[in-house]
Protein backbone atom coordinates (compact mmCIF):
# COMPACT_ATOMS: atom_id res chain seq x y z
CA UNK A 1 0.00 0.00 0.00
CA UNK A 2 2.66 2.23 0.73
CA UNK A 3 4.30 1.76 -2.51
CA UNK A 4 1.06 2.90 -3.88
CA UNK A 5 0.37 5.74 -1.90
CA UNK A 6 3.80 6.84 -2.58
CA UNK A 7 3.60 6.59 -6.20
CA UNK A 8 -0.31 7.64 -6.76
CA UNK A 9 -1.26 3.94 -8.04
CA UNK A 10 -3.54 2.28 -5.80
CA UNK A 11 -6.12 0.26 -8.15
CA UNK A 12 -9.22 -0.89 -8.02
CA UNK A 13 -9.97 -0.18 -4.66
CA UNK A 14 -9.50 2.90 -4.34
CA UNK A 15 -11.92 4.10 -1.19
CA UNK A 16 -11.08 0.91 0.82
CA UNK A 17 -7.13 1.72 0.21
CA UNK A 18 -8.39 5.12 1.46
CA UNK A 19 -9.74 4.32 4.48
CA UNK A 20 -6.89 2.02 5.35
CA UNK A 21 -4.93 4.88 4.71
CA UNK A 22 -6.82 7.04 7.16
CA UNK A 23 -7.04 4.47 9.80
CA UNK A 24 -2.85 4.23 9.46
CA UNK A 25 -2.64 8.18 9.94
CA UNK A 26 -4.66 8.11 12.70
CA UNK A 27 -2.61 5.45 14.27
CA UNK A 28 0.49 7.53 13.63
CA UNK A 29 -1.53 10.79 15.05
CA UNK A 30 -2.18 8.86 17.99
CA UNK A 31 1.81 7.59 18.68
CA UNK A 32 2.76 11.15 17.44
CA UNK A 33 0.57 12.72 20.64
CA UNK A 34 2.17 10.34 23.19
CA UNK A 35 5.60 11.13 21.79
CA UNK A 36 4.76 14.70 21.74
CA UNK A 37 4.36 14.59 25.39
CA UNK A 38 7.32 13.45 26.04
CA UNK A 39 9.28 15.89 23.90
CA UNK A 40 7.47 19.19 25.12
CA UNK A 41 7.28 18.04 28.88
CA UNK A 42 11.50 17.38 29.05
CA UNK A 43 12.68 18.57 25.33
CA UNK A 44 12.08 21.71 24.84
CA UNK A 45 8.61 23.93 24.58
CA UNK A 46 5.90 23.66 22.00
CA UNK A 47 6.35 26.06 19.71
CA UNK A 48 10.08 24.77 19.28
CA UNK A 49 8.65 20.99 18.77
CA UNK A 50 5.87 22.63 16.34
CA UNK A 51 8.81 24.49 14.16
CA UNK A 52 11.49 21.87 14.03
CA UNK A 53 9.41 18.48 13.75
CA UNK A 54 7.57 19.70 10.55
CA UNK A 55 10.68 20.79 9.01
CA UNK A 56 12.60 17.14 9.31
CA UNK A 57 9.25 15.61 7.98
CA UNK A 58 9.29 18.30 4.99
CA UNK A 59 12.86 17.87 4.25
CA UNK A 60 12.25 13.55 4.55
CA UNK A 61 9.24 13.53 2.42
CA UNK A 62 10.45 15.75 -0.01
CA UNK A 63 13.70 13.89 -0.33
CA UNK A 64 11.40 10.88 -0.68
CA UNK A 65 9.45 12.22 -3.20
CA UNK A 66 11.91 14.25 -5.95
CA UNK A 67 10.10 12.09 -8.65
CA UNK A 68 6.87 12.71 -8.23
CA UNK A 69 7.37 16.49 -7.27
CA UNK A 70 9.01 16.78 -11.06
CA UNK A 71 5.84 15.35 -12.48
CA UNK A 72 3.61 17.13 -10.89
CA UNK A 73 5.47 20.57 -11.85
CA UNK A 74 2.55 21.40 -14.35
CA UNK A 75 -0.12 21.12 -11.29
CA UNK A 76 -2.14 24.32 -12.07
CA UNK A 77 -1.27 27.11 -9.44
CA UNK A 78 -4.24 27.45 -8.23
CA UNK A 79 -3.97 23.65 -6.91
CA UNK A 80 -0.47 24.62 -5.36
CA UNK A 81 -2.11 27.69 -3.63
CA UNK A 82 -5.05 25.36 -2.35
CA UNK A 83 -2.17 23.03 -0.78
CA UNK A 84 -0.46 25.48 0.73
CA UNK A 85 -2.88 27.12 2.07
CA UNK A 86 -4.36 23.67 3.66
CA UNK A 87 -0.97 23.69 4.98
CA UNK A 88 -1.54 27.12 6.24
CA UNK A 89 -5.23 25.91 7.87
CA UNK A 90 -3.52 22.68 9.30
CA UNK A 91 -1.02 24.68 10.75
CA UNK A 92 -2.62 27.57 11.89
CA UNK A 93 -5.39 24.69 13.69
CA UNK A 94 -1.81 23.34 15.89
CA UNK A 95 -1.17 26.50 16.58
CA UNK A 96 -4.66 27.65 18.06
CA UNK A 97 -4.64 24.26 20.20
CA UNK A 98 -1.79 24.90 21.73
CA UNK A 99 -3.21 28.72 22.76
CA UNK A 100 -6.24 26.96 24.05
CA UNK A 101 -4.31 24.04 26.08
CA UNK A 102 -2.47 27.37 27.32
CA UNK A 103 -5.26 28.87 28.86
CA UNK A 104 -7.51 25.78 29.69
CA UNK A 105 -7.35 21.89 30.56
CA UNK A 106 -7.21 19.86 28.14
CA UNK A 107 -10.71 17.99 29.40
CA UNK A 108 -12.05 21.12 28.08
CA UNK A 109 -10.27 21.88 25.01
CA UNK A 110 -10.06 18.15 23.26
CA UNK A 111 -13.87 17.95 23.21
CA UNK A 112 -13.94 21.06 21.46
CA UNK A 113 -11.18 20.44 18.93
CA UNK A 114 -12.92 16.79 18.70
CA UNK A 115 -15.30 18.68 17.27
CA UNK A 116 -13.25 18.97 13.81
CA UNK A 117 -15.59 15.83 11.81
CA UNK A 118 -18.61 17.84 12.21
CA UNK A 119 -17.21 20.61 10.92
CA UNK A 120 -15.89 19.22 8.12
CA UNK A 121 -19.15 17.66 7.31
CA UNK A 122 -21.03 21.07 7.28
CA UNK A 123 -17.97 22.51 4.82
CA UNK A 124 -18.32 19.67 3.04
CA UNK A 125 -22.37 19.72 2.67
CA UNK A 126 -22.09 23.70 1.00
CA UNK A 127 -19.21 23.89 -0.71
CA UNK A 128 -18.08 20.22 -1.57
CA UNK A 129 -21.79 18.58 -2.87
CA UNK A 130 -20.89 18.00 -6.29
CA UNK A 131 -17.57 15.60 -5.07
CA UNK A 132 -18.94 14.11 -1.78
CA UNK A 133 -22.48 13.03 -0.74
CA UNK A 134 -22.97 13.27 2.57
CA UNK A 135 -25.11 10.29 4.30
CA UNK A 136 -26.93 9.73 7.56
CA UNK A 137 -24.78 7.07 8.20
CA UNK A 138 -22.28 9.23 7.97
CA UNK A 139 -23.08 11.60 10.10
CA UNK A 140 -23.75 9.21 12.61
CA UNK A 141 -20.70 7.80 12.53
CA UNK A 142 -18.81 10.70 12.91
CA UNK A 143 -21.40 11.60 16.13
CA UNK A 144 -19.96 8.35 17.62
CA UNK A 145 -16.37 9.44 17.08
CA UNK A 146 -17.01 12.31 18.65
CA UNK A 147 -18.48 11.25 21.66
CA UNK A 148 -15.88 8.25 22.05
CA UNK A 149 -13.45 10.91 21.94
CA UNK A 150 -14.97 13.06 24.41
CA UNK A 151 -15.31 9.95 26.76
CA UNK A 152 -11.42 9.09 26.06
CA UNK A 153 -10.23 12.73 26.80
CA UNK A 154 -12.70 12.59 30.20
CA UNK A 155 -11.71 8.97 31.16
CA UNK A 156 -7.66 9.40 31.07
CA UNK A 157 -7.82 12.99 32.66
CA UNK A 158 -9.63 10.76 35.88
CA UNK A 159 -6.35 8.93 35.62
CA UNK B 1 -12.18 30.38 30.05
CA UNK B 2 -14.05 31.94 26.82
CA UNK B 3 -10.37 32.86 24.89
CA UNK B 4 -9.33 29.11 25.72
CA UNK B 5 -12.99 28.03 23.93
CA UNK B 6 -12.56 30.68 21.01
CA UNK B 7 -9.18 28.98 20.54
CA UNK B 8 -9.82 25.63 20.60
CA UNK B 9 -12.47 25.77 18.38
CA UNK B 10 -10.64 27.96 15.45
CA UNK B 11 -8.16 24.93 15.84
CA UNK B 12 -10.96 22.54 15.01
CA UNK B 13 -12.13 24.92 12.21
CA UNK B 14 -8.63 25.17 10.86
CA UNK B 15 -8.32 21.18 10.85
CA UNK B 16 -11.33 21.38 8.87
CA UNK B 17 -11.25 23.91 6.19
CA UNK B 18 -7.29 21.50 6.00
CA UNK B 19 -8.70 18.87 4.85
CA UNK B 20 -11.13 20.13 2.88
CA UNK B 21 -8.95 22.20 0.61
CA UNK B 22 -6.67 19.06 0.34
CA UNK B 23 -9.23 17.27 -0.91
CA UNK B 24 -9.63 20.08 -3.57
CA UNK B 25 -6.08 20.61 -4.55
CA UNK B 26 -5.47 16.65 -4.84
CA UNK B 27 -7.77 16.56 -7.65
CA UNK B 28 -4.59 18.12 -9.91
CA UNK B 29 -1.79 16.19 -8.21
CA UNK B 30 -0.61 12.86 -6.03
CA UNK B 31 -0.56 12.84 -2.37
CA UNK B 32 3.28 13.14 -1.76
CA UNK B 33 3.94 16.53 -3.87
CA UNK B 34 0.40 17.61 -2.40
CA UNK B 35 1.91 16.88 1.12
CA UNK B 36 5.20 18.58 0.67
CA UNK B 37 3.73 21.77 -0.68
CA UNK B 38 1.20 21.84 2.25
CA UNK B 39 4.12 21.20 4.91
CA UNK B 40 6.68 23.67 3.57
CA UNK B 41 3.78 26.48 3.55
CA UNK B 42 2.78 25.20 7.04
CA UNK B 43 6.07 24.88 9.03
CA UNK B 44 6.71 28.60 7.06
CA UNK B 45 4.03 29.82 9.37
CA UNK B 46 4.62 28.33 12.43
CA UNK B 47 8.42 29.01 12.11
CA UNK B 48 7.90 32.54 11.66
CA UNK B 49 5.83 32.74 14.74
CA UNK B 50 8.45 30.38 16.90
CA UNK B 51 10.68 32.76 15.69
CA UNK B 52 8.99 35.73 16.87
CA UNK B 53 8.31 34.27 20.19
CA UNK B 54 11.59 33.00 21.14
CA UNK B 55 14.20 34.95 19.13
CA UNK B 56 17.51 32.76 18.83
CA UNK B 57 16.55 30.61 22.31
CA UNK B 58 14.39 28.79 19.37
CA UNK B 59 17.67 27.18 18.02
CA UNK B 60 18.78 26.32 21.75
CA UNK B 61 18.16 22.81 21.86
CA UNK B 62 20.49 19.60 22.61
CA UNK B 63 21.02 16.92 20.06
CA UNK B 64 19.05 15.18 22.16
CA UNK B 65 16.16 17.15 21.40
CA UNK B 66 16.78 17.18 17.37
CA UNK B 67 16.74 12.93 17.73
CA UNK B 68 13.70 13.16 19.20
CA UNK B 69 11.85 15.98 16.80
CA UNK B 70 12.98 14.02 14.43
CA UNK B 71 11.42 10.85 15.56
CA UNK B 72 8.27 13.12 15.98
CA UNK B 73 8.62 14.75 12.61
CA UNK B 74 8.94 11.40 10.62
CA UNK B 75 5.93 9.77 12.15
CA UNK B 76 3.62 12.88 12.05
CA UNK B 77 4.13 13.90 8.74
CA UNK B 78 6.00 12.10 6.04
CA UNK B 79 4.03 8.99 7.69
CA UNK B 80 1.11 10.62 8.94
CA UNK B 81 0.13 13.57 6.94
CA UNK B 82 0.95 11.76 3.84
CA UNK B 83 -1.44 9.20 4.81
CA UNK B 84 -3.83 11.68 5.88
CA UNK B 85 -4.00 13.30 2.77
CA UNK B 86 -4.17 9.84 0.74
CA UNK B 87 -7.24 8.93 2.64
CA UNK B 88 -8.91 12.43 1.97
CA UNK B 89 -8.03 12.01 -1.87
CA UNK B 90 -9.16 8.28 -2.13
CA UNK B 91 -12.01 8.34 0.52
CA UNK B 92 -13.40 11.76 0.13
CA UNK B 93 -12.80 14.06 3.85
CA UNK B 94 -16.01 12.84 5.19
CA UNK B 95 -15.28 9.54 5.51
CA UNK B 96 -11.93 9.74 6.09
CA UNK B 97 -11.67 12.88 8.65
CA UNK B 98 -14.04 10.99 11.47
CA UNK B 99 -11.23 8.08 11.26
CA UNK B 100 -8.79 10.27 11.45
CA UNK B 101 -10.10 11.65 14.42
CA UNK B 102 -10.18 8.24 16.30
CA UNK B 103 -5.97 9.05 17.11
CA UNK B 104 -6.74 9.92 20.89
CA UNK B 105 -7.76 5.58 21.36
CA UNK B 106 -4.11 5.05 20.32
CA UNK B 107 -2.81 7.52 22.76
CA UNK B 108 -4.86 6.43 25.51
CA UNK B 109 -3.75 2.52 24.61
CA UNK B 110 -0.27 3.18 24.53
CA UNK B 111 -0.77 5.56 27.64
CA UNK B 112 -2.22 2.32 28.86
CA UNK B 113 0.05 -0.09 27.94
CA UNK B 114 3.58 1.91 27.94
CA UNK B 115 3.04 4.80 30.26
CA UNK B 116 1.65 2.87 33.51
CA UNK B 117 -2.34 5.06 32.89
CA UNK B 118 -5.30 3.04 34.14
CA UNK B 119 -8.40 1.58 32.47
CA UNK B 120 -11.94 2.86 33.88
CA UNK B 121 -15.85 2.56 32.31
CA UNK B 122 -14.91 5.89 30.43
CA UNK B 123 -12.48 5.04 28.17
CA UNK B 124 -13.96 1.33 27.79
CA UNK B 125 -17.61 3.38 26.75
CA UNK B 126 -15.40 6.08 24.38
CA UNK B 127 -13.64 2.56 22.95
CA UNK B 128 -16.87 1.27 21.97
CA UNK B 129 -18.34 4.19 20.37
CA UNK B 130 -15.32 4.84 18.35
CA UNK B 131 -15.18 1.36 17.25
CA UNK B 132 -18.78 1.76 16.41
CA UNK B 133 -18.53 4.89 14.51
CA UNK B 134 -16.03 3.82 12.34
CA UNK B 135 -18.13 0.53 11.44
CA UNK B 136 -20.72 2.62 10.47
CA UNK B 137 -18.77 4.70 7.91
CA UNK B 138 -16.39 1.95 6.83
CA UNK B 139 -19.21 -0.50 5.92
CA UNK B 140 -21.35 1.96 3.51
CA UNK B 141 -21.46 1.41 -0.07
CA UNK B 142 -19.03 4.06 -1.73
Amino acid sequence: MLRGVLTGQTGKNQVAVGLLAAALAAVCYGFSQFLARQVVTTQAPAMVAATFAPLVGTIVLASLSTKNMVQDRRAPKKAILIMALAGIAASAGVAFNYLALSRAPVIVVAPLTASNPLIVLILVHFFLRRMERVTLRTWLGALLVIGGVILITWGSARG
Amino acid sequence: MGLAIFFALSAAVGWGISGVLARLGLQHMRATTGTVISLASGTALVGAIALAMYGRELFAFSLTALLWFTLLGIINYPLGRLLNFTGVHLAGVSRATPILSTSPLISAALGIMVGGETMNIFIGLGTAAIIGGVLLIVTQRA
